[in-house]
């Protein structure tokens, strides 16, 4: 049977070499448990090669013409398969960035006492890395895409906001990491504030709502700056995704863009409702505490007691009354929310492809 | 009374190809033909006796595959030198009588004569009147292989006292008809030549003493076609090597970039450079295996380059990966004597050149220097060098001895890479530098010695040998940024971001000994017969290496170790090599080589891992040692089914060592090797036109490409190229020459690493284009030069036009990018008269702007922006517009 060399033969050559290749490489120098090749094959030519015009008959009248026909036919063979085949790996990618936010209950119960609403959730979010390794921070130091600037995220709204593209290769991301609008440069002792974080006061995440103590409410609020703390971390994503965290996808040219969505209330969930209401007594050895709404100052002798309901306050513990809650940056709820905030429930990464 | 002057019957003799005795030979039909006993030679032939002349062989046209420097056991073609153009003296009119003078002529590769002797005087009127005429004469100059080389002629001029009867056919016109010569155009049959050998020839050429042309790929680059075009420095005569390109990316001090048929070969891994036959790669370099500066060429001295693509020959050794470039060394008759040549052009370049070549010298005998003096073109690449080349040959008979030292140091500042999109947004310009210390700081230091001595040794029956030893010191530093601010140490706890400032620095000691003999033919049978050779090289090398990362803020503070160490590297190689004659239209040649490389490596920061365990829980420091063997075949098989045809086949399989570093204790030492095969057809009809065309293939073992984190090179896997060589080669008018190349090829990556956890998104993936290789080169090199005034003060008045023009398609770059088509064009004018030249360059005369190298890494530049960690594209700016006007003299 007469075998014709097409363009689709040849390629399928390649492809099988390139899967042997690939067998063996892993076989004897792997050193991950996957390798993350994305491989397309686009043959841009039709020519085929008849193998049959590479034979030289032993007999022939001319042995200059001979020589000179197989010549000529070897040479084109092998010219026009080196041009017919073009294997190629990565390719250049652009994605639409969007965020989104989650609306939230209108109160998230922490106890049978205490529950929080929130009216503000607005945070600086970037840069954005997606890494090709299932391991951000250090080992992320070639990305798949990058997003290197930030915006200002209403947590709060559903509507996607287009924030920017993404830029990079084709190939599979295994892992992702950001900052909060407040970046760690290997190269400055302090951490560069975004447009966006300044935006925010110079925060990275602004927060406010009421605190709900049974029927009694206050507003709160929260400026948070989240940054890379210490020298040993710097110049790495604050945010980064935990290897317990499954994610990877594909990343094509059929991928269309990425929203990352935030859900706000996750990060309000594990804030302890003691931080908010406490039926405390002078037995803790604080100099106040409160009894539900009502304030106790603990003195050597007859502890005083002050209700702040009737003022319209509440007893927030370390506080005593007050008609308005501010979180300070290292206050014990501040420190939950970062906690949250870079090592709770991730985001939402939720990547759109091209319809065909 | 009238002038009257004939030339009696022309004989010509040429010098027989026998060396030592250098007996002579009576001219044959064209082409000449050497006597089949007589041994090769490589230098000048020289004329003696008659007795040793062989009339009697048998005519033998060469084939198209044994040009010259193709073929050790046929004599390659001598076409005699034909006067075209000249004045007749005049009778001195206080001359008496009749008078002979025998005048030995000079004819330089032009067809100029360059000096006059009297051989055999007549008398001081007549003498000076003989030599005032043939001073202006005109030749076609001799041919050897259909290129001009030059000549010796002994020409005699009988004057006579009245108008002799009318000149023979070969003769010129009387006086009264313009005294224009109308001399043959064909040296005259010998039937008519040997009665009267009043005019001999002694052409000077050399005769390889072994077979070198061995496949379709093998080329000869001759002083004529190397100085047709503009060059800016010594090394730019790669550029006319088929398929090679070659480009400045790191500066003056710091060696080329070569990538040849589908290698990038970085700065000489994939390439065996020999310099008059001094081994130039250096194995082991910090800045890349087997790195090669040639920026001590001075291009005056560039003789020819022999230029072997694939592997086909067993005395190719390490390195030879993509092919091996032989350069010869030498001054044409044209411009011996003492030269001094000065040039100044664009960005305050200063050169100048001086050399000194005895003009009764073997053509390989000369002392040249240069010094070059540059601010470089945009910023930061001002840059001074010096280099000095001395060789010569001496002794006579069967033994004669070479001698070459060369001297070369530079040190040139380097602008380093720029992010593309940093220029195309208008950031920097194309030819600037970032403004940071780091980035400023980039330059390069070059220091080489190099001496070799050189016995060779022709025998009358063709067998030959050579023996020589060399020595050499080098020393290499450099600083580059490629990355901008990315590192953190590895030393120093909690330092970062102080400027990827990679400092390099490498010193070599080598000492190697070189020896062949190849012995005469044998002939066991009628139609077959050959010669074996067996051959050793064998180096030595002691490298000393270190890289750190400086502060190029702070007086270069060092801020992080990454290397130190030194090794000692040993290698001693061994070939054999078969040359047969099947018969007359086959020719075999096959052999073997085989490579012992044993290195000792001591690592001084060999385990040391400060942030992991303990500084005290042990001294760092990693030795060790490791020993391997590479042995391959070569072979070639030429058959010559016409006159004009040759198809050339040939198998080779070479190595590239590895880096000693990468070793460890006990490794089987893991050699790169190369399995190459070409096929292929050359052509030759007559003088005008030469072509070959070859298709290949290569499939490397494990190759390593650029890696801008370490400023070095890194394994990449297993490869493969095939591809396809064009090369012509034309004298379609006798006063221009052209040569054209087009290389196509395809390169793979077949087995690149696979993604690791240090590694996860490596940049090479199996399937994609070998990075940073160009798939087609074109290059064509156009010289013409002809008489604008044949007596202008009583010297002819030539000029000289040069064109060079280099095309290479985009370079595929890693992560799927693909860079800029590149074309440059040069060219050149020049006047010559009497003892001067004078000579107008222009480089890059499109003014494009045209990376010398691009890359595609992750870079960070701006210290306070946010760090980019997408690879993104990179180059290296290529030079601008530039002229270069030089004013040479010739004493």
């Amino acid at each position: 049977m007469k075998t014709v060399h097409t363009v689709e033969t040849i390629c399928a050559a390649l492809r099988a070499e390139e899967r042997e290749a690939n067998a063996n490489a892993n076989k004897i120098r792997a050193r991950s448990s996957k390798r993350e090749l994305s491989i397309s094959v686009s043959c841009f030519s039709k020519n085929s090669i008849n193998p049959s015009e590479l034979r030289c008959k032993r007999k022939a009248p001319d042995a200059a013409s001979l020589l000179r026909k197989c010549g000529t036919a070897a040479l084109l063979s092998l010219f026009g398969g080196a041009l017919s085949c073009t294997v190629s790996a990565q390719e250049p990618l652009e994605l639409d960035l969007y965020v989104q936010g989650t609306e939230v209950p209108d109160r998230v119960q922490l106890s049978d006492e205490v529950a929080l609403s929130l009216e503000r959730a607005e945070l600086a979010f970037g840069p954005l890395y997606l890494c090709p390794g299932r391991q951000a921070g250090d080992l992320c130091d070639t990305a798949r895409m990058e997003w290197t600037e930030a915006a200002v995220v209403d947590a709060l709204s559903p509507e996607r906001q287009h924030v920017g593209q993404l830029l990079g290769a084709t190939g599979t991301t295994y892992s992702w990491m950001y900052d909060y609008g407040v970046t760690s440069l290997l190269t400055q002792l302090q951490p560069v504030v975004s447009p966006a974080a300044r935006e925010l006061g110079q925060a990275s995440v602004v927060l406010a709502g009421s605190v709900w103590v049974e029927s009694q409410s206050i507003p709160w609020e929260l400026r948070l700056l989240i940054q890379q703390e210490g020298d040993s971390g710097r110049g790495v994503s604050v945010v980064r995704k935990s290897q317990n965290t499954r994610f990877s996808h594909e990343l094509s040219q059929n991928t269309e863009s990425l929203t990352v969505r935030f859900d706000p209330s996750s990060w309000l969930a594990e804030l302890p409702a003691e931080l908010f209401y406490e039926q405390a007594d002078c037995s803790s050895g604080r100099a106040q505490v409160c009894e539900g709404f009502v304030e106790v100052s603990c003195t050597e002798d007859e502890p005083v007691r002050r209700d702040c309901s009737e003022s319209g306050q509440v007893c927030v513990p370390g506080q005593g009354c007050t008609d308005s809650l501010l979180l300070e940056q290292n206050s014990t709820a501040a420190i939950y929310l970062k906690q949250e905030l870079t090592a709770g429930e991730p985001p939402e990464f939720i990547f759109r492809e091209r319809q065909n | 009374m009238k002038t009257k002057w004939r030339v009696s019957r022309i004989v010509l003799q040429v010098a027989g190809w026998t060396w030592g005795c250098g007996s002579w030979a009576w001219a044959q039909e064209h082409p000449v033909e050497a006597p089949d006993s007589v041994a090769p030679s490589s230098e000048e032939v020289q004329a003696s006796d008659e007795s040793q002349t062989q009339p009697g062989e048998p005519e033998q046209e060469a084939p198209p595959g044994s040009s010259e420097g193709g073929d050790a056991s046929r004599a390659p073609q001598i076409e005699l030198p034909r006067l075209i153009q000249g004045v007749a003296p005049e009778y001195p009119a206080q001359a008496q009588g009749e008078g002979q003078v025998i005048l030995v002529l000079t004819i330089d590769s032009q067809g100029r004569v360059v000096s006059s002797e009297v051989h055999e005087s007549a008398g001081a009127l007549f003498d000076a009147a003989a030599q005032d005429a043939a001073r202006s004469y005109r030749f076609e100059p001799a041919r050897r292989e259909g290129l001009p080389v030059s000549a010796r002629v002994r020409m005699p001029f009988l004057f006579l006292p009245e108008l002799p009867p009318a000149p023979s056919a070969t003769g010129p016109k009387s006086a009264d008809q313009e005294k224009e010569l109308e001399l043959p155009g064909a040296p005259v049959e010998p039937e008519k030549a040997r009665p009267d050998p009043h005019l001999e020839v002694n052409v000077h050429g050399e005769r390889p003493l072994r077979t070198t042309r061995r496949g379709a790929s093998d080329f000869m680059v001759h002083r004529e076609v190397i100085t047709a075009a503009p060059r800016q420095e010594g090394a730019d005569v790669l550029r006319l090597v088929p398929g090679l390109t070659s480009f400045r990316t790191e500066g003056l001090a710091v060696a080329h970039s070569y990538s040849l048929r589908g290698f990038d070969s970085a700065h000489g891994q994939d390439l065996e450079f020999l310099v008059g036959g001094l081994p130039i790669n250096l194995p082991n370099h910090i800045h890349g295996q087997g790195y090669a500066d040639l920026s001590f060429l001075i291009g005056e001295v560039v003789d020819e380059l022999h230029v072997s693509e694939g592997v086909s020959d067993p005395k190719q050794g390490d390195f030879a990966v993509a092919g091996t470039i032989d350069i010869g060394l030498g001054v044409d008759q044209e411009h011996r004597g003492l030269q001094l040549k000065s040039g100044y052009g664009s960005f305050q370049t200063f050169r100048q050149h001086a050399s000194w070549a005895p003009r009764e010298g073997h053509r390989e005998s000369f002392g040249a220097i240069q010094y070059t003096k540059t601010a470089g073109f945009g910023e930061n690449r001002a840059g001074q060098s010096a280099s000095g080349i001395v060789q010569h040959r001496f002794g006579s008979g069967a033994l004669t001895y070479r001698f070459i030292g060369i001297a070369h140091t530079a040190r040139a500042d380097h602008a380093g890479v720029l992010r593309r999109e940093d220029i195309e947004s208008g950031e920097i310009c194309y030819h600037c530098v970032y403004q940071l210390p780091t980035a400023r700081a980039q330059n390069g230091l070059a220091q080489r010695l190099m001496a070799g001595f050189f016995a060779d040794y022709r025998g009358r029956s063709h067998e030959n040998g050579s023996l020589g030893v060399w020595i050499s010191h080098d020393h290499f530093r450099s600083q580059q940024n490629f990355t901008g601010f990315s590192e953190t140490s590895r030393t120093l706890a909690l330092v970062s971001g102080r400027g990827d400032l990679i400092e390099q620095r490498n010193t070599t000691h080598s000492v190697g000994i070189t020896g062949r003999y190849r012995t005469e033919a044998f002939k066991p049978m009628e139609g077959v017969h050959g010669t074996l050779e067996l051959g050793t090289n064998a180096r030595f090398d002691v490298v000393h290496q270190q890289q750190n990362l400086l502060d190029g803020a702070v007086r270069n503070q060092t801020w992080d170790r990454r290397v130190d160490a030194s090794i000692s590297g040993m290698d001693v190689g061994v070939f054999g090599d078969l040359d047969w004659e099947l018969g007359s239209m086959v020719r075999a040649r096959v052999g073997v080589r085989a490579d012992a490389l044993s290195y000792e490596a001591e690592d001084r920061l060999g385990n040391f891992a400060p942030t992991v365990r303990p500084q005290d829980a042990f001294i760092p420091g990693y030795r060790r040692s490791a020993m391997g063997l590479a042995v391959g075949p070569r072979a070639s098989v030429e058959v010559r089914p016409l006159p004009w045809l040759s198809v050339l086949s040939s198998y080779g399989e070479g190595y590239r060592s590895p880096q000693a570093r990468t070793l460890a204790d006990g490794e089987k030492t893991p050699f790169t090797k190369v399995h190459s095969g070409d096929v292929g057809v050359r052509m030759r009809w007559g003088e005008p036109l030469e072509l070959s065309s070859a298709a290949f293939y290569t499939r490397l073992s494990d190759d390593i490409a650029f890696d801008a984190s370490e400023g070095r090179m890194e394994r990449i896997g297993a490869t493969q190229r095939m591809g396809l060589t064009l090369h012509a080669l034309s004298h379609l008018t006798d006063w221009s020459v052209t040569s054209f190349s087009l290389t196509y090829v395809s390169a793979t990556l077949l087995e690149p690493p696979p993604a690791s956890a240090e590694e996860p998104a490596p940049p090479f993936v199996a399937g994609q284009r070998i990075p940073y290789v160009s798939p087609l080169v074109i290059r064509l090199d156009q010289g013409a030069h002809t008489t604008l005034v044949s007596d202008w003060g009583g010297k002819p008045l030539v000029w000289r036009a040069g064109l060079g023009f280099t095309f290479l398609a985009g370079r595929p770059l890693p992560f799927g990018q693909v860079g800029d088509n590149i074309g440059l064009l040069d060219a050149s004018l020049g006047l010559s008269w009497g003892v001067f030249e004078l000579a107008l360059e222009g480089f890059n005369l499109l003014n494009r702007n045209y990376p010398a190298s691009e890359y595609q890494f992750v870079s960070h530049w701006d210290p306070k922006g946010v760090p980019s960690r997408v690879p993104s594209r990179h180059i290296t700016a290529g030079a601008p517009l530039s002229f270069f006007l030089s004013l040479g003299v010739t004493l």
